[in-house]
């Protein structure tokens, strides 16, 4: 009798830290390698390995046999020599249901560093396409992750479990877009060369905003960054010239002083005239005068904020785990009913093919007693008992609502019966 | 066509409170599927409220603005319409929520209030009466949607001046966008108030010519009809910022309230319902 037995191996950043993640991950080449070296087990049929800065795992299907955590931490241990004893003892060790779902969980973010996010979504597709297109796959793990895949986009468009930013730069685009509509036909002024800074007027690009100016105390380095987000640079000096046509402003300075005050902005939110005026302070000290928050068109953020922003939609996100794990858990279902019915196919075949060849031995000796007329007849009518015969046991077959066990009984019990030992491989 | 017109007065409300449902869902769920069977039966609610209310005209042999209930129905079939074209143009969901429940709440008073059998009043069957009550039900429609964008307008300003990020800054959309929508609609509320004003004048005259001029219900009209004046004009000749629009279409709509009831529990006034 076949059966599939899938087992994962890993480890992530839930329980080691990124010295250990460092040293159990793979490189691109050392995954076929190690895949290649796995596959030459004479009972392992198929292997994908997830190796990300999160996560190093093994999945691997075998068949009639089963691999203990001790086979499998041998095998790794012999391939990566940097990894010591104890270092496995973090590693965690699941089997065909739960190994599933943990696949599940992984490929719909939820478990990642930051909840939800959707770089390992291509990360997993990444693996499994290297994996197949080294034929290291088969039927059963390209169901799996064909299935973890298809499984991510349904917990991803029915559940928020994706939205909202969850990144300071993000987070500050959104704000933006909280208080002005489009970004078509905005104006945003970055001053400073902050990293973060520099992140969210990559954001504000990517949006369509109209124009990007780039202010810098030097001039040449403001003239490199403008390059690079397609702006326009500007000296620190040139600041109060441009903020009346200005609809965002990221301050990300190392400057100990404001570079914005309130005094300096009374003339420019006159001229203004009721615009809103977008200030994200992300530099550490601050860039912006905080009375300049007392403007009624001016909407003056700081990291808190952002902070603060990230946190609301992180636990938001966290909060869709549980409607998230329950479409995971159907999909687990699903997939297992679907391994069942893999492992029962070379069953009902072997039934039919069987049953099918009595009735030609029988009606072979009948032959020649039949003339040519009734002989089709006679097949019809033997072809149409025999199904209904064979419908019952088949039906009771298919009910695959009892467990694991259940469906290696019951296929025990029809090979028994039905004498099909000799016809194990269909 | 009475069994018919029952039966469709029990389902609208009962319609309404599965849009606002399906609407709370959109909230968190963005499926294609759950946004097309949203979109999907609402057009059909809708259909449904529009086919409602011809039915009842063709029943009733006249424009169904003359009773409390009917006065309800219509109104919620505006505010609905009025929202579908919004929805339309913006592509933003999640406020729609916030205008169903007040549909619902309409919708569902309409169909208590509503009297298939009531006679008519001859008088109440002139051409000029039923276009003072319609145009005086779009004019109140539309400065409550302008007082609903108002209101979520203001929370959103102070949750992002105060950095609050709660819910409203979750589902809302832009602070522009609503103060464009609130605009427009208390523009298209003010405009048809002056109209409901002018033909309640004519018809008044050529029904009533006897009846005195003090009606505490003209009265407060007359001060919604100058707070929307103002609300115009501040915004057109000098430059108010939406903030403070907001808080006068607020103020509008505590006159309308007011005037609601004023007239109807403790004036005796010649526009007293039932």
């Amino acid at each position: 009798m076949s059966t599939n037995n899938l087992y994962l191996y890993g480890v992530s950043h839930q329980n080691a830290d990124f010295d250990l993640l460092g040293r159990a991950s793979f490189s691109v080449e050392a995954q076929q390698d190690f895949s290649r070296l796995l596959l030459r087990e004479p009972h392992i049929a198929e292997v994908c390995l997830l190796s990300t800065c999160n996560r190093s795992e093994i999945y691997i299907r075998t068949e009639n046999e089963r691999l203990t955590r001790e086979q499998i931490k041998t095998a790794w241990r012999a391939y990566s020599p940097g990894l010591s004893e104890s270092d496995f003892s973090v590693f965690y060790f699941l089997e065909n249901g739960e190994a599933a779902e943990h696949l599940f969980r992984v490929t719909a973010g939820m478990d990642s560093l930051i909840p939800g996010e959707t770089e390992i979504v291509g990360q997993v597709k990444e693996a499994f396409r290297r994996a197949a297109e080294m034929s290291a796959t088969g039927i059963y793990l390209n169901h799996l992750f064909e299935t973890a895949l298809q499984a991510e986009k349904k917990v991803r468009t029915q559940t928020a479990i994706s939205l909202g930013a969850v990144s300071v730069a993000y987070a500050a685009v959104e704000l933006a877009r909280k208080i002005v509509r489009r970004m078509s036909d905005k104006t945003a002024l970055l001053i400073g060369s902050g990293e973060t800074g520099q992140r969210v007027a990559r954001h504000l690009r990517q949006k369509g905003v109209k124009r990007i100016l780039v202010a810098n105390r030097t001039e040449s380095h403001a003239r490199e960054l403008a390059e690079r987000f397609d702006g326009e640079a500007l000296g620190l000096t040139d600041i109060d010239r441009v903020l009346p046509g200005v609809d965002l402003v990221i301050g990300a300075t190392a400057s100990p002083d404001f570079i914005i005050r309130e005094e300096q902005m009374r003339p420019i939110m006159k001229v203004r005239d009721r615009r809103p005026l977008i200030m994200i302070d992300i530099a550490i000290p601050r860039d912006f005068d905080p009375a300049l928050g007392r403007f009624e068109n001016i909407f003056l953020h700081d990291m808190g904020s952002l902070e603060r922003i990230v946190e609301n939609n992180k636990k938001r996100r966290r909060e869709e785990f549980s409607r998230a794990t329950q479409i995971l858990r159907e999909e687990r279902e699903k997939f297992l009913l679907w391994c069942r019915g893999l492992e029962l196919k070379p069953t009902i075949i072997s039934l039919r093919r069987k049953m099918e060849n009595i009735r030609h031995d029988e009606m072979a000796k009948y032959r020649n007693r039949v003339d040519e007329q009734h002989w089709g007849l006679v097949d019809q009518i033997t072809r149409g008992m025999l199904n209904k015969i064979l419908h019952l046991p088949l039906s009771s077959l298919r009910e695959l609502d009892g467990g694991r066990d259940d469906v290696h009984r019951k296929i025990s019990l029809v090979r028994e019966i039905f004498d099909l030992r000799e016809e194990e491989n269909v | 066509m009475r069994s018919l017109l029952e039966f469709i007065t029990v389902v609208l409300p009962v319609g309404y409170a599965l849009l606002i449902w399906l609407y709370a869902l959109l909230v968190v769920n963005r499926e294609k599927r759950v946004v097309r069977l949203s979109a999907l039966f609402f057009n059909v609610l809708l259909a449904a409220h529009i086919f409602y209310t011809v039915l009842l005209a063709l029943y009733k042999h006249y424009f169904p603005v003359t009773t409390p209930g009917e006065l309800l129905s219509l109104s919620a079939l505006f505010m609905a319409v009025l929202y579908w074209l919004l929805e339309k143009r913006l592509k933003v969901v999640t406020t729609g929520m916030f205008i169903f429940i007040t549909i619902f709440f309409l919708q569902f008073l309409s169909a208590f209030l509503i009297d298939l059998s009531a006679p008519l009043d001859e008088v109440l069957q002139e051409p000029m009466f039923l276009f003072h009550v319609s145009s005086v039900v779009v004019a109140y429609s539309a400065l409550f949607i302008c007082t609903l964008f108002s209101i979520i307008y203001l929370i959103l300003y102070y949750s992002l001046k105060k950095a609050r990020f709660g819910l409203v800054y979750q589902i809302s959309f832009s602070l522009e966008e609503l103060s464009r929508f609130s605009y427009l609609a208390g523009v298209i509320g003010f405009v048809m108030l002056s109209v409901t004003i002018v033909t309640g004048i004519i018809w008044r005259k050529e029904a009533f010519p006897d009846l005195a001029h003090f009606d505490p219900q003209v009265v407060v009209s007359y001060l919604i009809w100058t707070i929307y004046g103002i609300f115009i004009y501040g915004k057109y000749r000098r430059s108010w910022s939406a903030k403070k629009l907001s808080y006068l279409s607020v103020g509008g709509a505590g006159a309308i309230l007011s005037s609601l009831i004023i007239v109807n529990y403790i004036l005796q006034s010649f526009h007293r319902f039932g």
